[in-house]
């Protein structure tokens, strides 16, 4: 498939998939995740579905998916340390039970 | 042998200009790097972290994620009119992607306003000291693509040459979609890891 080529209906089917994805991390992000455990899997499961789209953007709609070898190879790249990097961050954070430094000129909701 | 090899191969194609993917892979990297940052301050105190992304409206980065997405599909699709020589029908999905730039823009206003409305502001805390970086840096992205989608919009109107014109339009797209692919991060990173 070359970019001359590129067919209109791969861009609706990439644009529901990402509309699909984005609903899913919605739902999953306000209603306790997808009941895994332990709990930090979800967060996991919330980031690689944002790390698929974000593939998904790259490929279709920056149409990397023509480009060179070297630059689907960075970008995947990047997409994959950054996933690993994030999940690591994110599910060994520790539980801290205290102080917490809050500056709020009117917090009243 | 030799033919059927390079037949074989797939040709391949580097939207836009090649020194573009050099700014587009540094952007990359910075927002990168901040996201890591920011979660490496939430592990000092998830509390805090916790507690703060709940005065976050997730409705808001929701609706924004959504209508950066819609845009992104109507400028792939302005890229693809132009290469098909269909000038009007590019104008009109520029505009529609435009359109849903400023909407993402207004949103963001409205956002902002309420979170300052109730105390909640850059120095309020670590968290909301990265939501307003974040957030803030992305913006600024979101509003220079905003003016590149109206001079390529413009640009397309007093089209001269089309083959400097697809090249500049696979240019704006390509940053465009930077814009919607950086945003697609930030929501779960913001208002969706609890």
């Amino acid at each position: 498939m070359t970019p001359m080529t590129r067919s209109l209906s791969t861009l609706n089917i990439v644009l529901l998939l990402l509309v699909g994805l984005t609903l899913l991390s919605w739902w999953a992000g306000t209603n306790g995740g997808f009941g895994s455990r332990p709990a930090s899997w979800s967060g996991i499961g919330i980031l690689a579905i944002a790390m698929f789209k974000v593939r998904l953007v790259v490929r279709h709609f920056m149409e990397v998916d023509q480009a060179p070898l070297v630059l689907r190879i960075v970008i995947d790249l990047w997409a994959l340390v950054l996933l690993i990097a994030l999940s690591i961050l994110y599910s060994t954070a520790g539980q801290h039970s205290g102080v917490t430094h809050w500056s709020i000129v009117d917090g009243d909701f | 042998m030799m033919n059927s090899q390079t037949q074989a191969r797939q040709p391949t194609h580097i939207p836009g200009e090649p020194g573009l993917w050099v700014f587009i892979l540094g952007d990359m990297f910075m927002f990168g790097v901040l996201f890591c940052v920011f979660l490496y301050y939430r592990s000092d105190d998830v509390a805090l972290f916790t507690e703060s992304q709940q005065r976050l409206r997730v409705t808001f980065g929701a609706v924004n994620t959504l209508v950066l997405l819609i845009s992104s599909w109507f400028v792939a699709r302005a890229v693809h009119a132009v290469r098909c020589d269909q000038g009007d029908l590019a104008r009109k999905l520029l505009k529609a992607g435009i359109v849903c730039g400023l909407l993402f823009v207004v949103l963001k206003i409205f956002e902002y306003g309420d979170k300052i409305s109730h105390g909640l502001t850059f120095f309020s805390n670590e968290f909301f000291k990265y939501y307003f970086i974040l957030t803030g840096l992305h913006l600024l992205h979101l509003c220079v693509g905003v003016l590149v989608l109206l001079i390529l919009r413009a640009r397309i109107a007093d089209a001269a040459k089309p083959s400097t014109d697809l090249v500049i339009c696979e240019a704006g797209g390509v940053y465009w979609h930077l814009v919607d692919l950086l945003w697609i991060v930030i929501f779960p990173l913001l208002y969706l890891l609890k």
